[in-house]
């Protein structure tokens, strides 16, 4: 390791490797705290030559590596096995050009992802895929999650919004995936995106951008329960509204942000708040906010109401997006799940989480992307607690299973990553699991680059990644 | 002649599959073979599998926006069955009344409403497959938002039927227009200005790719255009025959040209179609040297990456498409 150590600090510089117990700690996890594996060292390279001239010494060398934006992830997508090596991007941090005719920009991976809209702006233009973690999440960790967010219900996740990729491969080679109009023969960018960070890295994106629409309306709804707020989303859908976006908060989520500096006025009598946005230009707008204000009136809601104004409007996203975060005064922490079901199922999954959590008797939340089926139960717990690990796990497991018996997924956005390997075999038959496992080989043969994430790990491999709070083996 | 297989079900393709992979036959994928000539024009395998007999259409979800079928359903079919739902594929390819599903999104094609809802391999959610080894599997999933295991489909849909034969696929669908207008355009060197960006569908054609042919405009909008939009208004059906035209003339070009949307038309340019929305052109050859920032499709030279993923699907089996022995 030590020879490693000094050949990487040759390729970026001394200052730019931390090998020191302190700085690691801040890499022994991302978002899901229920992982942990400290890293042997945490290289931080400023060009995609840099990230290559690494991945060759550490292919070289033998050594499990991975890379990491902002360490949001809610998967454990960006950790590596104990004397593993992280690259972290977070200075790669250029907006390298935008094409403002063309719709496109060029970024490197550490781009948090509101900056690039912040740049975007300036031309009229925007970057669609919005995470509710896009202050701070990156473009490189957006694009191997395939991340989603409120807008990705009118406009499709980051998949259908990155045209192409310069990626560093396994063995620090360079290629270029994709072409400046997302097209391709063979669409390995498309693989590449959400692959988990375990195909290649990503050091360079042609990204597409989308114009600022001329008009945005949004509508909030309160209902006096959650069965009735999915009903109304499920309308919403079968009538063949085309909001941008279509967002549910539980009673619990809106109290929460009620009590904390996300506070936007939200009915705190509600037992769900529907948000819902249209976009497009004004004659468009106006009129389905019409028809969605009819349908969100058809349910007997406590309240129905259009924000006023551009400030009012940001206060209910910035309500929206930071609820996550305000769900903390509920428990030392947070176990977010991440399961899809077809949007006409919603009601029903949401009463069979309102059952689970009867039974496990700890207190969980709902915010989420109700238009795609999306549902994000945030379970609060004590980590320091095995018992409550064990419980929360099992709620996760029973709730996923349950989506996949209503024809939905395991995870919209949040990637498999190291939380749920052990249930993907109930998703994919073992052949079709043996061909992504083949395919992943293609690309990472020594599986050196983000072992063990996304795919159900070889007998072993699990013993790599220790869990916070003392519970192994899945649920 | 090239023997064709057509098996009626499952079964019969996979052992149709099986029976070429022990006797060492390379097998080629295909629908109707209405566009394969374009996209695959060196394809010469010992036995074509066209899939054209596997044409039902599984399920369909209106609430949800997905439906499943079969590879060998026609988009035209497809469309009939929609419109009772409001509903439609948001796709315009060629080839919609003969070409099979199948072949349409198992080689990258274009679509007239690429700017809308993106181009036609967006529209795919999973699918599920047989392996030249005889293998099946699945892949994506049956909702609109999934990122569970690796995006096999896109993978599959852009090798052109060389990693896999698709036997199903489960498609999101989009809300049909309610109200369409259609228009005449001008010329396009005089564009309807910014205006034009709000329609639906656009497309210029002209009969040869001599630059002194008569160019011939349409636009689509969903209910009226925009103030300063100049366009003389005409009955659907003409522009419905013009878009008809446009989408023959990609059809019968073996070039596809992709501009950065908003870039205006390269000069000396022989195209017979042109979808300014899409920026998408049909040529009559190949350019000598492509205007920078423009890709041309297809490909000439395949991706050294195609070898290696098909022996990673079926290991030690003979790869689809591969040439007759
Ligand atoms: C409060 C909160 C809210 C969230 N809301 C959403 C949401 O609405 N929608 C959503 O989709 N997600 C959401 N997330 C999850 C998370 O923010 C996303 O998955 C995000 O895309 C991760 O980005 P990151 O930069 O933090 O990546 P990291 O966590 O650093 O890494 C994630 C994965 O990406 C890989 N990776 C990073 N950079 C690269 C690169 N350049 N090339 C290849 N692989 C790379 C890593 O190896 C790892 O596997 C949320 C998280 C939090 C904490």
């Amino acid at each position: 390791m030590t020879r490693a150590v000094s050949r990487l600090r040759q390729a970026v510089g001394k200052t730019f490797v931390l090998d020191d117990p302190a700085s690691l700690l801040a890499y022994e996890s991302d978002a899901l705290t229920l992982f942990r594996s400290k890293p042997s060292a945490v290289v931080l390279p400023r060009s995609g030559e840099e990230v290559a001239a690494c991945v060759r010494i550490l292919h070289e060398e033998g050594i499990p590596f991975a890379a990491r934006g902002a360490g949001t992830g809610l998967s454990g997508g960006a950790l590596v096995p104990e004397g593993g090596v992280v690259l972290a991007l977070a200075r790669m941090d250029r907006v390298v050009e935008i094409l403002p005719q063309a719709r496109m920009a060029t970024v490197e991976p550490g781009v948090v992802n509101a900056a690039l809209s912040r740049e975007a702006k300036k031309y009229g233009l925007r970057y669609a895929p919005d995470p509710a973690s896009q202050v701070v999440s990156t473009i490189g960790g957006n694009l191997a999650e395939n991340a989603g967010g409120p807008q990705c219900f009118l406009h499709g996740t980051t998949t259908n919004h990155i045209q192409w990729v310069e990626v560093v491969l396994a063995d620090g080679s360079v290629e270029t995936w994709g072409t400046a109009s997302g097209e391709d023969d063979l669409d390995l960018r498309g693989f590449l995106v959400g692959s988990e960070g375990t195909v290649g890295i990503a050091v360079r994106i042609g990204v597409r951008l989308i114009p600022i629409p001329e008009a945005v309306e949004t509508l909030l709804a309160a209902y006096p329960d959650m069965q009735t707020a999915c009903d109304t989303v499920t309308a919403i859908v079968a009538a063949g509204m085309t909001p941008v976006a279509l967002e549910v908060m539980d009673h619990r989520a809106v109290e929460a942000v009620e009590n904390s500096n996300f506070r936007a006025g939200l009915p705190r009598d509600a037992g769900a708040v529907l948000l819902v946005e249209v976009e497009g230009d004004r004659e468009r707008v106006s009129s389905e906010a019409s028809t969605v204000e009819s349908i969100l009136a058809e349910r007997q809601p406590l309240e129905v109401r259009r924000a006023v104004d551009e400030n009012e409007r940001l206060l209910l996203w910035k309500a929206r997006k930071g609820a996550g975060g305000a769900l903390g005064r509920f428990g030392p922490d947070t176990y977010v799940m991440d399961g899809v079901v077809p949007p006409s199922k919603l009601a029903k999954v949401m009463a069979f989480v309102e059952e689970v959590q009867e039974e496990v008797g700890l207190p969980v939340a709902n915010l989420f992307h109700a238009g795609d089926g999306n549902i994000h139960p945030h379970f609060s717990y004590d980590a320091r607690n095995p018992d409550q690990v064990r419980a929360v796990e099992e709620a996760g497991a029973r709730i996923l299973r349950y989506c996949l018996d209503l024809g939905g997924s395991l995870t919209g956005e949040h990637g498999i990553g190291l939380e749920k390997e052990h249930l993907l075999k109930e998703q994919f038959d073992p052949a079709s699991l043996a061909l992504m496992e083949r395919l992943r080989k293609v690309f990472n043969p020594s599986d050196l680059l983000n072992p063990g994430k996304g795919l159900p790990l070889r007998k072993g491999c699990g013993e790599a990644f220790h869990r916070h709070g003392g519970v192994s083996g899945g649920a | 002649m090239t023997e064709i297989l057509t098996p009626s079900n499952l079964d019969e393709a996979e052992d149709a599959i099986r029976q070429s992979a022990t006797g060492g036959h390379s097998l080629q994928p295909c629908g109707n073979r209405t566009r394969i000539h374009r996209h695959d024009p060196d394809a010469a395998p010992s036995r074509w599998l066209s899939l054209s007999s596997l044409d039902s259409i599984l399920d369909i979800q209106p609430g949800d926006h997905t439906c499943t079928v079969q590879p060998g359903v026609s988009a035209a079919k497809l469309d009939d069955a929609m419109a009772p739902h409001g509903l439609e594929l948001g796709i315009l390819s060629p080839g919609g009344e003969d070409g099979t599903l199948g072949g349409l999104f198992l080689a990258p094609d274009l679509s007239l409403l690429r700017r809308r809802h993106g181009p036609p391999r967006d529209q795919v959610l999973g699918g599920k497959w047989i392996l030249s080894d005889g293998t099946r599997v699945s892949t994506g999933s049956k909702v609109v938002k999934s990122v569970a295991g690796y995006d096999v489909t896109r993978l599959f849909l852009g090798s052109r039927g060389r990693l896999a034969t698709c036997v199903e696929l489960t498609l999101r669908l989009r809300q049909r227009p309610r109200e369409l207008r259609a228009f005449r355009l001008g010329d396009p060197s005089t564009p309807a200005g910014l205006a034009l960006g709000k329609a639906r569908v656009s497309v210029f054609v002209r009969d040869s790719a001599s630059t002194n042919d008569p160019i011939q405009g349409w636009a689509l909008f969903e209910g009226a255009p925009p103030p300063g939009f100049e366009g003389q208004e005409v009955d659907l059906d003409e522009a419905r025959r013009g878009l008809g035209s446009a989408l023959g003339a990609f059809s019968s070009s073996s070039v596809r040209m992709h501009l950065p949307p908003g870039s205006d038309l390269p000069e000396h340019c022989p195209w017979t179609a042109w979808d300014p929305l899409g920026g998408q052109l049909a040529l009559a050859t190949f350019p000598d040297s492509p205007p920078s920032g423009c890709h041309i499709l297809p490909v000439r030279e395949s991706s050294p990456w195609l070898a290696p993923l098909a022996e990673a699907c079926a290991p030690g089996a003979p790869p689809f498409g591969g040439e007759a022995p």
